[in-house]
């Protein structure tokens, strides 16, 4: 049964190609980004010479800011976004509707080598890069053993959520045509909410909201994680929430996914 | 025996922006955020059923709603209303289970990865459709043999001509020996040998493995070599349903004689044959007639023909396939099936 997934997945191994350009580019703005990053966030603690913004100080704070844009890395908005679009709105669903396969897992293991390629690399980027990070004066905050794990974990679960959330937006196209155009708009609005350009915890209206909203455990959780902000039962508990979370969403796009079929019109032939 | 396929009064609708004829600014302008739909009936309660082994040709005009119909009982498209049963299955509620007993090729579509190889292509559909590896061997082989695709098993689909292509399409679409086969324009632009090996490939599936097999195609060479029933539609009504000899007998009324002779025996009833028919070309002593069946009959036409005349050759032509669907297509508001 798992084995036509796993043969799908295998499959994308051989698009690993077009990501040797992808990848570069990709590595190249993550580095101006973390240039660019470290540099206000510094002028910032200078300047205003405060010892802690949102609860982090400058050491806790810079390391943050670097992860948020190593371990976003993985996650592809865009790509998810435009896939789904592309398989619905030129119809070509309609050579896998034709066939035995679970529409929800043969969609995850189409997107899954993304996610996991960019993953992998952003760790492997973090561990390689500290040393230069070092030199250039700063240092990053490493987490001890258990939390490296649970880290992992929620990181891995933050990736699952994140994916999921964007096949939904992607779902949208049975129902609005083409939705590429919104993707940088909902991924502004996610980015805010999850952490990604300020911590959530610097404005206590900011935390309230992103509290109610699912968008911080697809990021923040797994940093407060790893800079060991969060005490080992709340990090288990915050996982909890992202596996609760994840299965709302399950449920949210499977309905979708089942109202959208209906109206699925096979497009292009 | 239970039938293959059972299609009552299957409606689709589709959604279509609404036309404007004389649109204004202002409309032009409200219309980039709010769009007026319109319904249109494509599929008008269409009703048929289709026995188990049968080979039926689908056919009309462009635009009439065949891919429709072929992707309604693929469980692509989700009726509007009416009831569709294959092999005992809903294809929309029971989609997984259902998809096991199916194949389809879409012409306009690809059906195999575009970068990889044929062969692992194929690998893929053998885990999807959970075959085991001597199935799959032999399946292969098979294929091979009388599809030609052993050659082109290693080149990736993007690589392939399209005849090439088609072949192994059709070689992925019944993998797994599928019960009922759609096949959607499946000989669409392909050379004259090409459409010869896919028609007796087809031909001796449905003989061999009684696979209900459903095609719909614009070259009525393919109906007449293939399909002993022909379902034709128009406007998504169905216009006629029967066999393929029963339509002729129907729907052809004019048929032409040919012949040659060396002389004229009887110049009167010569004369009164040529007032019966229509003559279409003279040259010496070559003579081409069209007989109207609903008036004369042929057999009796041919022996007035060889009283009057001396003749040495004679033969009777019917029309092409695709001139009589013409002809029912002109008058289909005069007729039901
Ligand atoms: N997704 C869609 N949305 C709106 N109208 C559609 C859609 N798909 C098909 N149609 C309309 O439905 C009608 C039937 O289309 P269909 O593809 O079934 O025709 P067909 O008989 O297969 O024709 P052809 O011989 O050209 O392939 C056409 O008029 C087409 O414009
Ligand atoms: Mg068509």
């Amino acid at each position: 049964m798992a084995v036509k997934y796993l043969k799908l997945f295998q499959t994308e191994f051989r698009n690993l190609n077009e990501y040797k350009l992808d990848f570069f580019s990709r590595f190249a703005r993550l580095f101006v980004d973390i240039l660019i990053t470290v540099m206000i966030w510094s002028a910032i603690f200078a300047v205003t010479g405060k010892s802690e913004i949102a609860g982090l100080d400058k050491y806790y704070f810079i390391s943050y800011m670097i992860l948020t844009r190593i371990i976003t890395m993985g996650m592809g908005s865009w790509k998810t976004v435009e896939t789904i679009e592309q398989l619905i709105f030129y119809g070509d669903l309609s050579s896998y509707i034709i066939k035995p396969l679970n529409i929800n897992l043969f969609i995850f293991s189409k997107l899954m080598l993304h996610y996991l390629f960019y993953s992998v690399f952003g760790i492997i980027i973090l561990l390689a890069s500290l040393p230069i990070i070092n030199i250039l004066g700063f240092s990053i905050f490493i987490p001890s053993g258990i939390y490296w794990i649970l880290f992992l974990i929620s990181l891995f679960l933050a990736l699952v959520m994140h994916m999921i959330f964007y096949y939904g937006i992607g779902l949208l196209t049975f129902w609005f045509g083409r939705v590429w155009s919104i993707i940088s708009g909902v991924e502004m609005i996610e980015r805010f909410f999850s952490g990604y350009f300020v911590p959530i915890t610097i404005s206590p209206t900011l935390a309230f909201i992103s509290g109610i909203l699912p968008f911080k455990y697809m990021l923040t959780t797994s940093l407060m994680i790893y800079l060991e902000k969060i005490t080992i039962i709340s990090a288990i508990s915050q996982i909890g929430m992202q596996l609760a979370w994840i299965i709302i969403l399950y449920a949210i796009i499977c309905l979708m996914l089942k109202k959208g079929l209906e109206k699925f019109d096979s497009q292009g032939g | 025996m239970e039938n293959a396929i059972e299609v009552k009064n299957l409606c689709k609708t589709f959604k279509v922006p609404a036309k404007n004829k004389k649109p204004t600014i202002i409309d032009k302008i409200i219309s980039i955020f709010y769009r007026k739909w319109e319904n249109v009936d494509i599929l008008k309660s269409l009703s048929f059923s289709v026995k188990p082994g049968e080979f039926v040709g689908y056919v009309g005009k462009n635009g009439a709603g065949k891919s429709t119909t072929i992707k309604c009982l693929a469980g692509i498209l989700t009726p509007t209303s009416g009831s569709v049963r294959v092999i005992g299955f809903n294809p929309i509620k029971d989609r997984y289970k259902y998809t096991y007993n199916i194949g389809a090729v879409f012409g306009q579509r690809r059906l195999l990865e575009y970068h990889i190889p044929v062969k692992d292509s194929l690998e893929i559909f053998k885990e999807i459709y959970e075959l085991s590896d001597k199935e799959f061997k032999e399946r292969i082989k098979y294929f091979s043999k009388i599809l030609k695709i052993d050659k082109l098993l290693h080149i990736p689909v993007r690589k392939l001509s399209l005849g090439e292509r088609m072949r192994c399409e059709i070689a992925a679409a019944l993998l797994h020996k599928p019960k009922v086969v759609f096949l959607d324009e499946p000989t669409i632009g392909l050379d004259a040998i090409a459409k010869e090996e896919i028609r007796n490939f087809l031909k001796r599936i449905n003989r061999e493995e009684k696979t209900t097999i459903i095609l719909t195609t614009h070259d009525m060479d393919d109906i007449e070599e293939m399909c002993e029933r022909i379902i034709l539609i128009d406007n998504g009504e169905k216009l006629y349903d029967g066999s393929l000899y029963k339509l002729k007998e129907k729907f052809i009324r004019w048929k032409a004689l040919e012949f040659e002779f060396i002389r004229i025996k009887d110049k009167k009833s010569f004369e009164r044959l040529l007032k019966k028919t229509i003559l279409r070309e003279r040259r010496g002593n070559y003579i081409r007639l069209n007989v109207d069946r609903r008036k004369y009959n042929i057999p009796e036409i041919v022996s007035e023909i060889m009283e009057c005349c001396e003749v040495t050759d004679l033969t009777i032509k019917e029309p092409r396939l695709e001139v009589i669907i013409k002809e029912i297509y002109k008058d289909s508001g005069k007729l039901n099936g």
